[in-house]
């Protein structure tokens, strides 16, 4: 009897799912009861289980809205009309490829359509004419507003056992603008993140979320968590969504995408993106109505909520246990909180669900190397969003990159855990520190979630 | 007590998942392999005969002539349609980085970026002669990937666009007159004429690029490579995703719900119905023809599968009406069979999917 095979393929599972049936919750489904078998290139486009036939075809416009290129006003496809005058994309999947992760090019040159740029002038408000946001693209008959660069400084470090590594620094700048000096701008570049598990995320109760926050770091742990209180009229929630999480639900960020990335108005954004400055911009053909219609709005909104977590992909589990100890144990996990319970929905798979997305969705400092020195809202210019890591290891799969920080400077996991800094530096040092045997444990720890 | 349940877990886990015989699985990738190349070394040929019409109709402009093209586009159409039930598992039509499919497929394209449209006159890249000075194939290819998402001014309805023009009502399709052609009569009739000669052979040479890799047999290699019964998961993906998520979903479904008239693969045309026809051809000739069903024993499955294969392909050929027309009717007769249809295509393809999980192959069928 092989004991090991049986500890790896089924004691272990077995026992985790024994103990985790017991308290309502299994690692093994990161999204909650309907997570789904997922582990190719289609890994992040499914739906939940058991959508209604109405659910489901409101899950299907919005993939169609999701994917469909939009087109220029004046087409015969009239729901798809709307794009730009600038933008970024011609689709959400156009950087959201398959659901998934945009990476910036991989040389020094233009950044790329993966790589979106955040600006504002030096005191964080938006630019007279530029606004805040570069869109490198426009219409045939409307020049784009510039050309973002990227510049990149490879520098070469060591881990403890001698074994170097290097890390790529990038420097970021616009060329060509076409409306007029850009003069003096504070830059953040973005790429477009994983489409997972989003409804759950924004069913996290408040309250749960701030029980995680510590901004004098009370408890003398070095970390400091804190909300990113998003104001809109008289409401006032927290941020869950962005890099800086700038936005507090499903219905902002998809909103706000549709007009900063594509030029789509919508009953929230009622205003094309032009400024007075862009003529050939403010003067290209419009519809006289809203460019996407709240209905069809809705719908991506319930696209966006509804697309599945994979289960976890056990594939070593020894090191993968190895691996969890030491997330621990160098407290990885002060910000990459395990696990939350959804609050209760009437949409059945967002409601009450223990799901593991391991982030505390809180603004945390990250130190001087991978500031942007833009505010946005509460966050500093050295804070950023703790990302989820569920569905992290499929990226590989779904979209033939690794990249990942906001930015996506970071080449694989091992280059994002080196790039920690601020609050991250103590847990970055210890990552330093380990064997390769237990730093490679950890990042199949971090790959399988 | 856990060993004891271990030990049955083992069991009954080893007796549910069969696996397919691998010398079977070798057999119906070469069948597969022999049908794939064939539909489209015939799709090839019939591209072929469109750009031998369009290059007559351009040199010779006229009414007739026009229908003529249009006659051979909707031929083409009809076996690129079968063609789609190859796509979805990173094919030589779609594989990541390299493969053509929205070159030749893209929907919709961007008409503003083409040539004139209702309100714009001088609009597309046809009426821009100080911006565009020279139509070329190179030009095209740089556009269309300048902001990496390629394929809004290519491939097939790119040169229905150009045959047909805008269709602005439900009464019939685009209208565009040959005129547009003539030199005499329009002031970008040449720069038209070269766009849609350059169009025309772009989309023979991405098919021909398709075609290679199956003709030289380098991606059957790559096939007879998988184990576990991984090939003929990625045919039935092609199969699955093609019923459920295209056909039902995006091009049937999706249209409805938006009541948007011209959601349609071919707005130009309305031809639609025909394409989704063809796309069930293709996907019947998969199962039947190149041995997939015979590779499962559960003949009860696979002869439901076949029987609701073949009553769907009735259906959708039945239909009489174009698909914008039943759109916009909440009454119209067809509306019906429609409605139908969408769910007994993803009634196809969940039983696929059914039949699939017996060998643990992954569908993923909602």
């Amino acid at each position: 009897m092989d004991w090991s095979l049986m500890f790896n393929n089924l004691l272990f599972p077995l026992l985790t799912l024994m103990i985790a049936s017991n308290a309502g919750a299994n690692p093994q489904l990161p999204g909650g009861e309907y997570s789904v078998d997922a582990k190719g290139i289609q890994a992040f486009s499914l739906p939940v289980k058991n959508l209604t036939p109405k659910e489901l075809t409101s899950f299907m416009v919005g993939n169609s809205l999701f994917r469909s290129n939009w087109v220029t006003n004046g087409a015969s496809v009239d729901k798809l009309q709307g794009l730009g005058p600038t933008f970024n994309a011609r689709s959400c999947s156009g950087c959201h490829m398959n659901d998934g992760r945009s990476a910036p090019n991989n040389t020094s040159g233009p950044a790329g359509v993966g790589v979106l740029f955040r600006i504002s002038t030096a005191k964080g408000e938006p630019h007279a004419v530029y606004g805040d946001q570069i869109q490198p693209q426009g219409i045939l008959t409307v020049k784009g507003e510039g050309e973002p660069y990227i510049d990149y400084q490879e520098k070469f470090y060591q881990y403890n056992d001698g074994e170097k590594y290097s890390l790529l620094h990038p420097s970021y700048s616009i060329r060509n603008v076409n409306y007029g000096e850009l003069g003096e701008v504070l830059i953040s570049p973005r790429v477009a993140p994983i489409v997972i598990g989003l409804g759950l995320l924004e069913n996290i109760p408040q309250k749960d979320l701030l029980k995680n926050a510590d901004p004098e770091d009370k408890n003398n742990d070095g970390i400091s968590g804190r909300p990113n209180w998003i104001i809109e009229g008289k409401t006032k929630r927290i941020g869950r969504f962005g890099h800086k999480a700038n936005r507090p639900s499903l219905r902002a960020q998809n909103s706000g995408a549709f007009l900063g990335d594509m030029g789509i108005t919508s009953s929230l954004h009622r205003d094309q993106n032009c400024s007075k400055e862009q003529a050939d911009c403010t003067s290209a053909m419009e519809l006289k109505r809203l460019e996407i219609n709240d209905e069809d709005l809705e719908r991506m909104i319930f696209y966006t909520a509804m697309l599945a977590v994979p289960k976890r992909r056990m594939v070593n589990v020894q090191k993968i246990t190895q691996g969890e100890k030491i997330f621990e144990q160098i407290n990885c996990i002060g910000c990459h909180v395990a696990s939350f319970t959804t609050g209760p929905s009437v949409q059945k798979q967002l409601s009450k669900q223990k799901i593991f997305p391991y982030t505390d969705l809180l603004l945390h400092d990250m130190g001087e190397e991978l500031a942007d020195h833009r505010p946005d809202q509460l966050a500093s210019g050295t804070e950023w969003r703790t990302p989820p890591l569920w569905g992290v290891g499929l990226i590989k799969v779904v979209n033939n990159h690794e990249r990942l920080m906001h930015d996506g400077r970071a080449r694989n996991i091992n280059e994002a855990i080196l790039w920690h800094g601020g609050e991250a530096k103590k847990s970055q040092q210890q990552y330093i520190q380990l064997t390769k045997d237990e730093r490679l444990a950890l990042i199949s720890f971090i790959e399988s979630l | 007590m856990l060993s004891l349940l271990l030990f049955l877990t083992i069991h009954f886990a080893e007796a549910k998942t069969k696996t397919l015989a691998p010398d079977a699985v070798t057999k119906v990738i070469d069948q597969y392999a022999q049908l794939v190349t064939g539909t489209y070394k015939v799709t090839l040929e019939k591209t072929e005969e469109l750009e031998s019409e369009i290059k007559n109709f351009l040199k010779n402009p006229s009414s007739e002539n026009l229908e003529k093209s249009k006659a051979a586009w909707i031929v083409a159409r009809k076996f690129y349609s079968k063609t789609e039930a190859y796509r979805f598992y990173g094919g030589p039509i779609d594989a990541d980085q390299t493969g053509p499919e929205g070159f030749i497929n893209s929907w919709p394209v961007d008409e503003s970026y083409i040539d004139y449209v209702k309100g714009d006159a001088q609009a597309g890249i046809i009426n821009q002669k100080e911006k565009f000075p020279k139509i070329e194939a190179k030009l095209l290819r740089s556009l269309n990937t300048k902001d990496g998402e390629a394929n809004i001014a290519t491939g097939f309805h790119a040169i229905e666009f150009l045959l047909w023009g805008q269709d602005l009502n439900a009464k019939g399709p685009g209208n565009r007159s040959f005129e547009d052609y003539i030199e005499s009569k329009n002031a970008n009739a040449e720069r038209r004429q070269t766009y849609l000669k350059v169009v025309t052979k772009m989309l023979v040479e991405d098919l021909e690029n398709v075609l290679t890799p199956w003709e030289n047999g380098s991606f059957v290699k790559e096939l007879k490579k998988e184990t576990n019964g991984a090939a003929i998961q990625r045919i039935m993906t092609g199969l699955t995703t093609l019923s459920f998520d295209e056909m039902s979903g995006e091009r049937m479904t999706v249209a409805f719900a938006k009541k948007d008239q011209e959601n349609e693969q071919d707005c130009f045309s309305d031809n639609s119905l025909k394409d989704l026809a063809a796309n069930q051809e293709g996907i019947l000739e998969v199962f039947e023809q190149t041995g997939l069903k015979d590779l499962f024993s559960e003949t009860k499955q696979t002869a439901k599968i076949s029987s609701l294969l073949k009553s769907n392909l009735e259906t959708l050929q039945s239909i009489q009406a174009t698909f914008d027309v039943i759109v916009l009717n909440p009454k119209h007769a067809e509306r019906k069979k429609i409605q139908k249809l969408i769910l007994s295509l993803q009634t196809q393809a969940r039983l696929m999917d059914k039949l699939g999980e017996n060998y643990g192959l992954e569908l993923n069928v909602q």
